[in-house]
C-alpha cells in the first residue's frame, strides 16, 4: 500500500517537472516570439 | 549586445536556469522525509537510470570491491563480503580468481558465518542462506551482522529487529531478554550522543537539532514545500509575463498592418 502510495507521489512529480520543463521552453519560445514581432513592427528588440 | 543586469533581472535569469534543478531537489526532499513509510528502498530502478550522467554504464572498479567482510571455507577459498557484492575467492592454476555470487550482487555485504545448516550472509538487503539448493533469502531486513554461536545456532543483527537467532535458517526468533536488558539501563550508564560541528550542521540542515529525529520530517517538508511552491509560482509568473509580452507585440504588429 505505502509502495504504491510511493510510486503513484514519484508518477505525480515526475509529470510536475516535465510540464515545468515544457512551461519554461514554452516561455522562451514566447519570448523569442516577441523580439520577432517588435522587430518586425520596427521596435528595437 | 547591451548588458545592464540590475538586481531583479539576476533574480529572475539566475531563478529561471536553475529552476528545474531547485524543483528537483524540493520535490526529492519531501519523498525523502518518508523514504521508510513509502518504501523507497524497496523499489529497484537500477535497469531505469543508467542514462543518467552520475550512474554510467559500467559499475566504477575500486570502491565497491572494498572488503567489508570474510570467511575462511573448508575447501580454501574465501568468501569476501564488500560494499558492492559478495564474491568467492578461490585458486585455480595457481592463481587467486574472484567470482561473483550473482544473487547478492549490488547489495552491502556486512558479515559472513559459518553455521552447521549453511552459510549466513548479513546484507544491507537481508539475510541470506547458502544451502546446497545455493543462495536464498532467509530475511527481508537490512542485517548488520552475524554470528555463529557454539551452540550451532546463528545470530544475527537486523534493523528495527534487535537479535535473532535460528538453528535451521527457516525460522528465526529474537534472543529473549536482551531488549529489556537493554531498554532497563539507566541514564547514568548511557553515554550522551556527541555532538561535533560537523554533526551539528547534519543536524541544523536535516532539522532534527530542532525537531529530535522522528520529528524532523516537519522541518524537511517546511523546507522542501516552500522550495516546490517557490519554484512553481515563479516559474508561472515569468511564463505569464513572456506570453503577456509576446501577445502585446503581437497585437501591436497586427494593429500596425491593419493601418497600412
Amino acid at each position: 500500500m505505502a509502495k504504491t502510495f510511493g510510486i503513484a507521489l514519484a508518477i505525480i512529480a515526475l509529470l510536475a517537472l516535465v510540464a515545468a520543463v515544457a512551461m519554461l521552453c514554452h516561455g522562451f519560445v514566447a519570448r523569442v516570439q516577441m523580439k520577432r514581432y517588435k522587430h518586425r513592427g520596427g521596435a528595437k528588440p | 549586445m547591451q548588458f545592464n543586469l540590475k538586481a531583479r533581472d539576476w533574480h529572475n535569469w539566475i531563478s529561471v536556469i536553475l529552476l528545474i534543478p531547485m524543483l528537483i531537489v524540493g520535490l526529492s526532499t519531501l519523498f525523502l522525509a518518508h523514504k521508510k513509510e513509502l518504501g523507497l528502498d524497496k523499489l529497484d530502478l537500477t535497469p531505469y537510470v543508467g542514462w543518467l550522467p552520475g550512474y554510467g554504464a559500467a559499475p566504477a572498479p575500486g570502491g565497491h570491491t572494498e572488503a567489508r567482510s570474510s570467511l575462511a571455507l573448508a575447501d580454501g577459498a574465501h568468501l569476501i563480503g564488500t560494499q558492492g557484492g559478495l564474491f568467492r575467492v578461490a585458486k585455480v592454476d595457481d592463481q587467486l580468481r574472484a567470482e561473483a555470487i550473482r544473487e547478492l550482487g549490488g547489495t552491502a555485504v556486512r558479515d559472513i558465518a559459518a553455521a552447521p545448516f549453511g552459510i549466513v550472509v548479513a546484507a544491507k538487503n537481508g539475510v541470506w542462506l547458502e544451502t546446497r539448493q545455493g543462495w536464498r533469502k532467509a530475511l527481508d531486513s537490512d542485517a548488520w551482522n552475524a554470528n555463529a554461536m557454539p551452540d550451532g545456532s546463528v545470530v544475527v543483527a537486523v534493523k528495527d529487529g534487535g537479535l535473532l537467532a535460528s538453528r535451521d535458517g527457516e525460522a528465526w526468533e529474537a534472543l529473549p531478554g536482551i531488549r529489556p536488558a537493554l531498554a532497563a539501563l539507566s541514564s547514568g550508564e548511557l553515554v550522551r550522543e556527541r555532538v561535533t560541528l560537523g554533526k551539528l550542521m547534519i543536524d541544523l540542515h536535516t532539522g532534527k537539532a530542532f525537531f529530535g529525529k522522528s520529528l524532523e520530517w516537519i522541518w524537511i517538508y517546511l523546507l522542501g514545500a516552500v522550495w516546490v511552491f517557490l519554484g512553481f509560482t515563479g516559474l508561472w509568473l515569468w511564463w505569464k509575463s513572456q506570453t503577456k509580452r509576446r501577445d502585446a507585440a503581437r497585437g501591436k504588429l497586427a494593429a500596425g498592418a491593419a493601418r497600412g
